[in-house]
C-alpha cells in the first residue's frame, strides 16, 4: 500500500504522457488532464487510509524491509511510522492543492507530469527507511525542479534553473559524502537507519597538515551543511534568495510547503538516530545557529519590498526557529520542532497559495502608503482575506493556530537553555509582526494597481480552505499530531541523554 | 560444429548477404539490408544467450567463450543493433544510411566481438589494427571537409601508436613464457620473478596503449578527434562501441593475471598509504577526469560536449582498477552494461535535436528542436550519474569500494568532479533551452515527437528497478575470470 501511494504519482505521469501524445482529439485529450490531479488525490487517498489502518490496528509501524541490492547491503524498506505520519499527511494534502491550482492553465499537462514526479519523489524520501533510498527519492527531486523552473518561469527560467540545480547539487553531494562515511564507519555496515541507529561508530579520524578530524563528526557536518543549502537554511539560505522573485508561482507552494518540510524532517530523522552523540555535542552552536537566523530572518523580512521575499525570510527566520527547538535536545524543543515541521509546511502552502493568487495578477511589491496616490479599501475575495489574516496570525503564532502551539513548545524548550535567547526570539516576533502586518495593510487597506478588485476562480478559492482548515483546526486540536508523534521522539531523545 | 554457430561467424554471413544484396537486390533492396541485417543481429544475441546456457567456457586458438566473453558480446551486439534499428526509423540522414556504413558497422562490430574473447597478444594487437581501419576509413571515405580527412588520416596514424605498445607487450610476455598467450594463473610465479619498476613499465604499457582508445591521459584528444568530421554513426561507435570493447580487454589483460601476481611482488609501496600501481592509476584517472571536467565548462557544441562527457566518464571508470575488488569491477561492468542502454537513448535524441546539422551549436543560428532537447538533457544528466538513473548505482558502488579501499581523498576528488559536471551540463543545456524552439506545426507531428521522447526516456529508467538481476550478471562475469 506504501509502495502504491509513492509509484502510482509517477505511473499515471509516463502514462498521461503516453497517452495525451496519443490522442488527437480535444474531447479525449480533455480527459487525460485531469488524471494528474486524480492520481494525487487517489495517492493522498491511500495515505489517508494507512492512518485509518495505524490509529485503530495498533500496529506500531507499516512496512518493512525487502533486499534490493544485497551485494551493498540495500534494502528496499518504506514504512509508516510515528515520525513521518505528520509530514506524509502534509504531503497528502499539499500535493492535490497545486494540481487545483494550475487545473485551468493551458499548460497544465505538462506541469502535472512534473508535479506528479515530485510528489513520488518527496513521499519516497518521507516514507523510506534506509539511507540510500532517501538519499535517492531526495535527490531525483531536483531534476523535475530544475525543469519546472527553466521551462515555467517568465523570466531567465534557464538561468534561474541553472542557479538552482547548482545549489541543490552542491547540497546533494555533500549528504552524498555523509552517506558514505556514515555507512563505513558503522561496526554494522548498513544502509537502514533503525541498524545504523542500534550499532555503535568506529571512531577514525583524518590527519591533515597536523590536525586530526573526526571523520564521524565531518559525515555530521556534511549532512546538516548539505540539507540547509538544499533547503535554504541560516547560513545557507542565499541560494535562491535572488531568483525566488522569478520562479513559477507553484514553486512557491512547493518549496515552503514540501521541500523544506521534507528536508527538515530528514534532518531531524537523521541526527536524531545515526547522528545522536555528534548532534548533543554540537547543540549549543546550533542552538545559537538557530535563534541568529530566527532574528536574521525576520530583520530582514521587515525591510523587503518584494513579496516573494518578504517569504522568504520569513521561511528562513522559521527555519532557524525549528532548529533551535532541535537543538534544544528536550522533550519540549524536540515535540516543538517536529510540530514545527508540519506548521512550517502549511504556512508555506498558504503563503504560497496567496503569492500565486497576486503574483498572477501582477502583484509582486509590497507598496506602503505613500506611494499610491489613492489609497481605497481592496474589495478583494473574501477567501483570499481569510487567507492573508490566517497566514498573518500563523507567522506570529497566534493562539488558534498550530503555530502558537510549535512555537510555544520550542519557547519552553528554549528557555530551559537559556531565557536570553527566549528574549530574542520574542524581540524576533515583533519583526515578524511587523512584516506581517504590512502585507496586510497593503493588500486590505491600500488596494493593488489595477483598478479591478481581485475576484479568485473556482479553483483558487477551493485550495485556500483545506489549507486554513488545518492551520486552525491542528492549532485548536494539536493532540492529533503529538499522540502520534511523541513516542517516538521520546524513544530518541531518550537514548541521546 | 559449434564454431558455426559462433556469433562472429553469423556476421560474417551478413556482411556477405549485405554485399549479396546491394549487388542483385532490387528497388527495395534497402529494406531488405537493413531488416535483414537487424534479424541477423537479434539471432546472434539469442545465440550467444543459449550458447552460454549450455556449453562455456570454450576455447580455441587463442579465442575463449565464457561468462566474460558473454556479457560484453551482448553489450556489443545490442549498440549494433540499435544503431540499425536509428537508420531503419530514418534517424540518420540518406548521407549516412549506405550500404558502406552497414558494412562497417557490422565490421566493427565482428572485430569487437573477437577482442572481447581474445586471449593472444598477436590476436589482440591484430583486432586493434583492423578496429581502428573499421572505425575510420568510413570517416575518411565520406569526408566534406579538408580538416575532417585530416582528422581521419591524423586517427589512422595515431592508431599505429597502441599497436607498437601491445606489440611490446606481447614481446615482453614471449620472453618471460615463450608464448604470446594471456595465460591464466599458471605463470604468476615468472610475473613475480620481475621487479617492481618492471611490473610498473607492463602496467604503463597496458594503460597507455589502451588510452589511445577510451580518450584517457595521455590521449586525451582522440575523442575530439573523433567528433570531427564522418556520420553520427561512426562517431558513435567511437565514443561508446569501441571504448566498452577496451575495457573489456583491459579487465581481461589486468584481471586474469596482471593483478593477483601484484601480492607477491614486494616493494611497491607508494605514496598516501596505497601502493605505487594505485598511485598510477589513480594519477591518471585524475589527470583525465579533471581535464574533461575543465574541459567542459568551455565547450559550445553538443559533440564536443558528449566527447568531453565520455572521456570524463571512462576515465571515472579507470578507479575500478586502483580499488579492484569483485565490487568495484562489478559495478564497472554493471554500469558500461547500463550506461550503453542510456546512450542509444542520448543518441537517438541528440539525432533528433538538429536533424539537418551534424551537431547542435550554442553560436550557430539554427535553433535546436525543444522537445528532443530536453529529453537529451534528461538523458545527459542520466550518463553524468544523477539519480534516479542506473549510473548513479554504477557511481554509488564505485565510490563505496574506492572508500573500502582506503581511498578517501580519492572520494572526495570524484563527487565534487562529479558536481562539476553536472553543473557544466547544466550550464550548456540551460543555454540551449533558452534557443530552443518548442514549437511544432502540427497538433499530429506534436504527439509523435512526445512519444519518441517518452520511448526515448524510459529504458534507463525502467533498468534502475532491475538493477538488481543486471548487477548479479555482471558480478557472475566477473567471478568467472579468477580473483582470490
Amino acid at each position: 500500500m506504501i509502495s502504491v501511494s509513492v509509484f502510482l504519482p509517477s505511473i499515471v505521469a509516463a502514462l498521461t504522457t503516453v497517452l495525451a501524445a496519443t490522442f488527437s482529439s480535444r474531447g479525449l485529450r480533455s480527459l487525460v488532464k485531469p488524471m494528474g490531479l486524480l492520481a494525487s488525490i487517489v495517492s493522498s487517498c491511500f495515505i489517508v487510509w494507512l492512518f485509518l489502518l495505524k490509529s485503530s490496528g495498533g500496529v506500531s509501524d507499516l512496512g518493512g524491509a525487502v533486499p534490493w541490492l544485497p551485494f551493498f547491503s540495500v534494502n528496499y524498506d518504506l514504512s509508516f511510522n510515528g515520525l513521518n505520519a505528520s509530514l506524509v499527511a502534509l504531503l497528502a494534502l499539499v500535493f492535490p492543492l497545486v494540481h487545483i491550482l494550475d487545473l485551468y492553465r493551458e499548460d497544465y499537462l505538462g506541469r502535472s507530469v512534473i508535479y506528479l514526479l515530485l510528489q513520488t519523489g518527496l513521499l519516497g524520501a518521507a516514507f523510506s527507511q534506509d539511507l540510500f533510498l532517501i538519499f535517492l527519492f531526495w535527490s531525483f527531486c531536483i531534476l523535475p525542479a530544475y525543469y519546472l523552473i527553466s521551462v515555467y518561469s517568465k523570466e531567465n527560467g534557464p538561468e534561474n534553473g541553472f542557479s538552482y540545480l547548482i545549489n541543490g547539487l552542491v547540497g546533494n553531494s555533500l549528504v552524498f559524502m555523509s552517506i558514505i562515511l556514515t555507512r563505513f564507519l558503522s561496526e554494522t555496515p548498513s544502509f537502514s537507519v533503525q541498524v545504523l541507529f542500534e550499532s555503535e561508530k568506529i571512531s577514525r579520524a583524518l590527519s591533515l597538515g597536523g590536525l586530526s578530524f573526526s571523520l564521524v563528526s565531518a559525515a555530521f557536518i556534511f549532512l546538516i551543511v548539505g540539507i540547509f543549502i538544499r533547503i535554504s537554511v541560516f547560513p545557507f539560505h542565499s541560494g535562491i534568495s535572488r531568483s525566488v522573485r522569478s520562479y513559477p508561482s507553484v514553486f512557491i507552494v512547493l518549496h515552503y510547503g514540501a521541500f523544506l518540510p521534507v528536508g527538515f524532517y530528514i534532518f531531524t530523522k537523521l541526527v536524531l538516530s545515526i547522528f545522536g552523540n555528534q548532534f548533543a555535542y554540537y547543540s549549543r552552536p546550533l542552538l545559537a545557529i538557530g535563534v541568529v537566523g530566527f532574528v536574521y530572518g525576520a530583520f530582514r523580512s521587515s525591510v523587503e519590498k518584494d513579496l516573494r521575499s518578504i517569504g522568504h525570510y520569513l521561511f528562513v527566520s522559521f527555519s532557524g526557529l525549528l532548529l533551535s527547538g532541535l537543538a534544544c535536545l528536550n522533550e519540549q524543543g524536540v515535540l516543538g520542532a517536529m510540530i514545527g515541521i508540519t506548521s512550517i509546511g502549511l504556512t508555506g502552502a498558504l503563503f504560497g497559495i496567496v503569492n500565486s493568487a497576486l503574483a498572477d495578477r501582477g502583484v509582486f511589491e509590497v507598496k506602503s502608503a505613500k506611494e499610491k496616490e489613492n489609497a481605497t479599501v481592496i474589495s478583494t475575495s473574501i477567501v483570499l482575506t481569510a487567507g492573508v489574516v490566517v497566514l498573518f496570525c500563523a507567522v506570529l503564532g497566534a493562539p488558534g493556530t498550530i503555530n502558537f502551539v510549535s512555537t510555544s513548545l520550542i519557547a519552553f524548550g528554549v528557555f530551559e537553555i537559556s531565557p536570553w535567547y527566549v528574549l530574542a526570539v520574542l524581540f524576533s516576533f515583533l519583526l515578524l509582526a511587523t512584516s506581517g502586518f504590512r502585507i496586510v495593510k497593503f493588500l486590505l487597506f491600500y488596494g493593488v494597481d489595477s483598478e479591478e478588485p481581485i475576484f479568485l476562480k473556482a479553483n483558487e478559492r477551493l485550495v485556500f480552505v483545506p489549507v486554513i482548515s488545518c492551520i486552525v483546526f491542528l492549532g485548536v486540536s494539536p493532540n492529533w499530531i503529538v499522540t502520534v508523534a511523541r513516542p517516538v521522539l521520546m524513544t530518541l531523545v531518550s537514548a541521546l541523554k | 560444429m559449434t564454431i558455426l554457430f559462433l556469433p562472429e561467424v553469423i556476421l560474417i554471413f551478413g556482411i556477405c548477404y549485405i554485399l549479396f544484396i546491394e549487388i542483385f537486390g532490387g528497388k527495395r533492396r534497402e529494406h531488405f539490408l537493413i531488416t535483414g541485417v537487424a534479424v541477423l543481429l537479434l539471432t546472434a544475441i539469442f545465440e550467444l544467450l543459449i550458447l552460454s546456457a549450455t556449453q562455456i567456457p570454450l576455447v580455441f586458438n587463442g579465442f575463449t567463450l565464457d561468462s566474460f566473453a558473454v556479457f560484453f558480446k551482448i553489450i556489443i551486439l545490442f549498440l549494433s543493433l540499435a544503431s540499425v534499428v536509428l537508420m531503419r526509423l530514418r534517424l540518420f540522414s540518406v548521407e549516412e544510411c549506405t550500404v558502406e556504413a552497414l558494412v562497417a558497422n557490422l565490421s566493427l562490430t565482428l572485430v569487437c566481438l573477437a577482442l572481447v574473447s581474445v586471449s593472444d597478444f598477436v590476436g589482440l594487437v591484430s583486432l586493434l589494427l583492423i578496429m581502428t581501419l573499421a572505425a575510420t576509413l568510413p570517416r575518411i571515405a565520406r569526408f566534406r571537409k579538408l580538416r575532417e580527412l585530416e582528422a581521419g588520416g591524423r586517427s589512422l596514424m595515431v592508431s599505429v601508436l597502441p599497436a607498437i605498445i601491445f606489440v611490446s607487450l606481447g614481446l615482453v610476455v614471449l620472453s618471460l613464457r615463450g608464448n604470446t598467450g594471456y595465460g591464466g594463473l599458471a605463470w604468476i610465479e615468472e610475473f613475480s620473478s620481475l621487479g617492481p619498476a618492471h611490473v610498473l613499465g607492463i602496467l604503463v604499457l597496458v594503460l597507455c596503449g589502451a588510452s589511445f582508445f577510451i580518450s584517457s591521459f595521455p590521449a586525451l584528444f582522440v575523442f575530439r578527434e573523433a567528433s570531427i568530421g564522418g556520420s553520427r554513426l561512426s562517431w558513435s561507435f567511437s565514443l561508446y562501441m569501441i571504448p566498452v570493447t577496451i575495457f573489456g580487454v583491459l579487465v581481461r589483460l589486468l584481471g586474469d593475471w596482471f593483478f593477483p601476481s601484484l601480492v607477491e611482488i614486494g616493494g611497491m609501496v607508494g605514496f598516501f598509504g596505497l601502493s605505487l600501481w594505485q598511485n598510477l592509476i589513480l594519477f591518471l584517472m585524475m589527470a583525465t577526469t579533471a581535464v574533461a571536467a575543465l574541459s567542459l565548462l568551455k565547450e559550445t557544441s553538443l559533440r564536443s560536449l558528449l566527447g568531453s562527457l565520455m572521456t570524463y566518464h571512462f576515465g571515472y571508470l579507470l578507479v575500478c582498477f586502483a580499488a579492484m575488488s569483485e565490487k568495484s569491477v562489478s559495478a564497472v561492468l554493471f554500469g558500461l552494461a547500463v550506461d550503453s542502454l542510456t546512450f542509444i537513448m542520448l543518441f537517438s535524441a541528440i539525432c533528433r535535436i538538429c536533424p539537418n546539422e551534424t551537431s547542435l551549436h550554442l553560436e550557430s543560428s539554427v535553433r535546436p528542436k525543444g522537445i528532443p532537447l530536453l529529453t537529451a538533457s534528461v538523458l545527459l544528466f542520466a550518463l553524468a550519474g544523477l539519480p534516479p538513473f542506473p549510473g548513479f548505482i554504477t557511481k554509488f558502488i564505485l565510490l563505496g569500494s574506492v572508500f573500502e579501499a582506503e581511498m578517501h581523498g580519492v572520494v572526495v576528488y570524484l563527487i565534487i568532479s562529479q558536481v562539476f559536471v553536472a553543473a557544466s551540463l547544466a550550464r550548456f543545456i540551460s543555454r540551449s533551452i533558452s534557443m530552443a524552439d518548442f514549437e511544432i506545426e502540427t497538433n499530429r507531428g506534436r504527439q509523435k515527437e512526445i512519444f519518441i521522447q517518452c520511448i526515448l526516456v524510459a529504458p534507463p529508467v525502467i533498468a534502475t528497478l532491475f538493477s538488481s538481476s543486471i548487477l548479479n550478471f555482471a558480478s557472475h562475469a566477473y567471478r568467472f575470470l579468477l580473483w582470490s
